[in-house]
Order: C-alpha cells, then structure tokens, then sequence
C-alpha cells in the first residue's frame, strides 16, 4: 500500500516537473497565439481558456491564474460587504 | 455617453417625484384595491398625466408631441415603480406610441399619435396568445376579405385590454406559427363586432384582459404600416416594453430596499437593532450592490434607444433579464427581513412583491431574456 502511494506520488512530481519544464519552453521561447481573435472582439482570446491555453504567452496564462488570488487581495467579498454595510449602508 | 442625467432629464424626475408623492402614493393604491377598482387607478389621474404631458413625451414634435426622449420617460417610469402607480402611461404612451411610430404609415401617425399626445385614445398592444411569452407564435389569423380584414383567434393578458379605446392586434397574414415574415399589426376598435373581452385577475391588481376576435371586421386603413412586415415594429415596441418594464422593476428595488434598510435601522430584537447583525448586514450590502448595477444597465438602455443604437435589442434583454431577478431578490428580501409582520396586509411592503411578480414575466422572464441575449450574442 505504502509503496503504491509512493509510486503514485513520484509520477505526480514527475507530471509536475514536465508541467514546469513546459512553461519553462513557453518562457524561453515565445509561441506566437494562433488564436488570434477577429479585431472586433478587442479581446485577448475567444471561448474557453483551457482551449487556447497551449498557444497563450506566458503572460496571459499567469494573469489568468493570478485572479483567484487577486479576488482576496485587498478584502475578501465578506470583508467589502462589511464596509458597504458599515459606510454606505449606515448598519451597525 | 456618460450614464448620468441632464439638468432637463433630473427636473423631470423630481416633478414626477413629486406628482406621484402628491396624487399617487402607495396609499392611493390601497385605497383603489379596498374599492375594488376595475382599472387600479382613479380615473382622474390619467387626465392629470396628460396635463402634464407624460403622454407626449414619447410622440414626435411633427406629430404634436414634445419628442422629450426615453431617458426622461425611463425617469417618469421608475417613480412609478416607487410608488407602484398604475396608468395607461405603460400600455398607450410606451407601447401604443412605439408600435404606430414604428409601423405606422404618415396618415395613421398624425392621427394616431396626435390623439395619444392629447390624451383623447388609450391603447392596448395585443401579442401573445399561450401561457409563456413568444412573439413569433402567433397563430391568430387575419385573412384579406374584400376592402379589409377579418380577424380571428385569441389574445392573452393583455395590458388595459379591458379598458383601451383602440387595441394594436399582432395577427398573421400568411405563413405559420413560429415563422418571423407573415405577422402584421392592426389597429382595432376595442368596440368592433366580434371582440370579446375577459377581465383577468392578477396579483397587482391591475386590468389585464383575454381579448377573442370572432370574424371581426376590419378596413384596409386599419393595417399598421405594410402587411407581413408587423415584426420589425412588433420587436422594437416589445424591446421598449421590456425597457420600461426594468425601469419600473428599478423604482421598485430601490423603494423596497429603502424601506427595508430604514426597518432595519428602527425594529429591536435580543435588545438591540436588527441591522446590527452581520448575517442581515451582508444580505443588505449584497442587494445594495445589485441595485447599482440595475441603475446602470436601465440607463444604458433608455440611452441606446434615444441613440436608435443597433444594441437595442440586446441591451433590452439585458436590462430585463437583470432586472428581472433583482426584482425578485429585492421584492423576497424585503419580506424576508421585515420577518412575519412583512406578510401582513397592515405593511405596505407585501405589494411590491405582488406588482413584480407581474412585471417580471410580462413579455418575458428573466429565462427567456438570458436566452435571447444569447441568441442575440450568436450562441
């Protein structure tokens, strides 16, 4: 059982590994997208993010995967419901 | 363009503001209720509103109208909503007023709207026929018969359809259920031979009707604009409908969400204010919030169609599928918040709920717009 967890666990850094070498070659060596949207749509990509993440820049990959972060930067939405209830709302 | 008012847009607001405060408040409608009112309002009230010009606003200056735009309209509309004043503003001076603006042909214009703006004809809009909104079934017939039309089918709820001189009848010339092309508009006597008209009860207490047309006769001069073509005129006037229909749903959320923040500030419970809770603060915060966003998208709306932007459509859907459920949020929360006594007939609060309810499903619910934004988007 021990070993089988183990095992299991040295693929997932394995997996890891190769996840990192792949942003490393993305870095290294900019793809240009090929997911260009129509200029219409002044927009960094069309549809799902998952569908183009391959042919996305570095760039637009990490601002995507920043944003779950940047949600809770600066006050959750419980912390900014407390300051609209205190100061704009009068409650409290 | 700014989403904000002018000087002009502003006055007209607070004279609306006060009117209603003055000839219309929440009391009038109780009072209209406990009378058991066949139309909501008191029948002078209209003949004030026309004094006024509310029914010009939306008319063209060629026309005899004050051509003052949507935007000031939407803020007549939303005081309304606040005071949750029923009239024949809605059904004859938005939809009557778009529909022969729209469709009409030169002669049917001046008379038309010139009689609206003066305040001698009220109208009907005449659309759907099933349970759910969907202005391209229509499968009430209107066959060519020597010099005019003979109409048959059947209408459902349709706004003042009890009490308008003139009904706008949506009926097919040619093609079938479902089909766009086919569909034209006519302008019908509500005391034709052959027009049955059923009262229909609802929530709000206002006067829907179920119309049927038994071989109702009608001229060649009673077609709005050219046959076939009625779709067009018949999805702008539903698009404006929708428009002002969020704008009322605005006045409403606010009004009952300033009552409830004011409950909040008076009613004790465990000995100490009830807005002292956080759990009842973050409900608050949160609905606050939404209704920010509604004043936004309503105002963009009402803009966009002073502009005729070719976004009406999609930002009518928008509006009313946003307003929609903000309406139901605001109108839930307020009973929920003001606790068991919201429920009693003794609180005003218990009559927002029963107008939006209404509202909300009125040429199509919060569903049918998401659904249509879609569409409109290319989904």
């Amino acid at each position: 059982m021990v070993s089988k967890n183990r095992a299991k666990a040295t693929s997932g850094y394995a997996l890891c590994s190769l996840m990192h070498l792949t942003i490393f070659t993305i870095a290294l060596f900019p793809v240009f997208v090929n997911a260009q949207p129509p200029e219409s749509c002044q927009c960094l990509w069309q549809g799902s993010f998952n569908a183009i993440v391959k042919h996305s820049d570095f760039i637009a990959s990490g601002e995507v995967i920043t944003t779950k972060g940047n949600s809770i930067e600066g006050g959750t939405s419980e912390v900014q419901l407390n300051v609209i209830a205190k100061n704009i709302l009068g409650l409290g | 363009m700014a989403l904000v008012l002018n000087e002009e847009q502003q006055m007209l607001k607070e004279s609306a503001q006060g009117f209603l405060a003055e000839f219309a408040p929440l009391a009038e409608l109780r009072a209209q209720r406990d009378a058991g009112s066949e139309t909501g309002y008191a029948d002078s009230l209209w003949g004030q509103m026309v004094d006024m010009g509310w029914a010009a606003i939306l008319v063209p200056e060629a026309y005899g109208g004050l051509e003052f735009g949507h935007v000031g309209m939407g803020q007549i509309v939303e005081q309304t909503g606040r005071t949750l004043t029923a009239s024949p503003l809605f059904a004859t001076a938005v939809l009557g007023v778009t529909a022969i603006k729209g469709a009409g042909t030169e002669e049917q214009k001046t008379e038309l709207l010139g009689a609206i703006a003066g305040g001698e004809i009220t109208t009907a809009l005449a659309v759907d026929e099933n349970a759910h909104h969907a202005p391209a079934q229509i499968s009430m017939t209107a066959v060519k018969q020597g010099q005019g039309y003979s109409l048959n089918g059947a209408k459902r709820f349709v706004v003042d359809g009890g009490t308008a001189d003139k009904l706008i009848v949506a009926a097919r010339t040619s093609g079938e259920a479902g089909d766009i092309k086919g569909i034209s508009l006519f302008v019908v006597d509500a005391t034709a031979a052959g027009i049955e008209v059923e009262r229909v009860a609802a929530t709000d207490g206002r006067n829907y009707a179920n119309i049927s047309f038994n071989q109702v006769e009608v001229a060649e001069a009673a077609l709005l604009g050219e046959e076939g073509q009625g779709f067009k005129a018949l999805s702008a006037t539903l698009d404006a409908g929708n428009i002002y229909l969020s704008a009322e749903m605005l006045g409403m959320a606010q009004e009952s969400f300033e009552r409830t923040l004011q409950y909040l500030k008076e009613r004790k419970q465990f000995g100490v204010l009830i807005g002292s809770f956080q759990a009842l603060q973050h409900r608050a915060a949160d609905w606050w919030s939404q209704i920010e966003l509604c004043k936004s998208v309503v105002l963009k709306a009402l803009q966009a169609m002073d502009e005729s932007h070719k976004r009406v459509p999609a930002l009518a859907s928008i509006a009313k599928a946003k307003l929609a459920e903000v309406a139901e949020l605001s109108t839930n929360e307020a009973i929920q918040m003001h606790g068991g006594i919201g429920m009693t007939d003794e609180y005003d609060i218990g009559f927002f709920i029963k107008r939006a309810r209404p509202a909300q499903t009125l040429f199509g619910d919060n569903s049918y717009h998401t659904d249509r934004f879609a569409q409109l988007s290319g989904y």
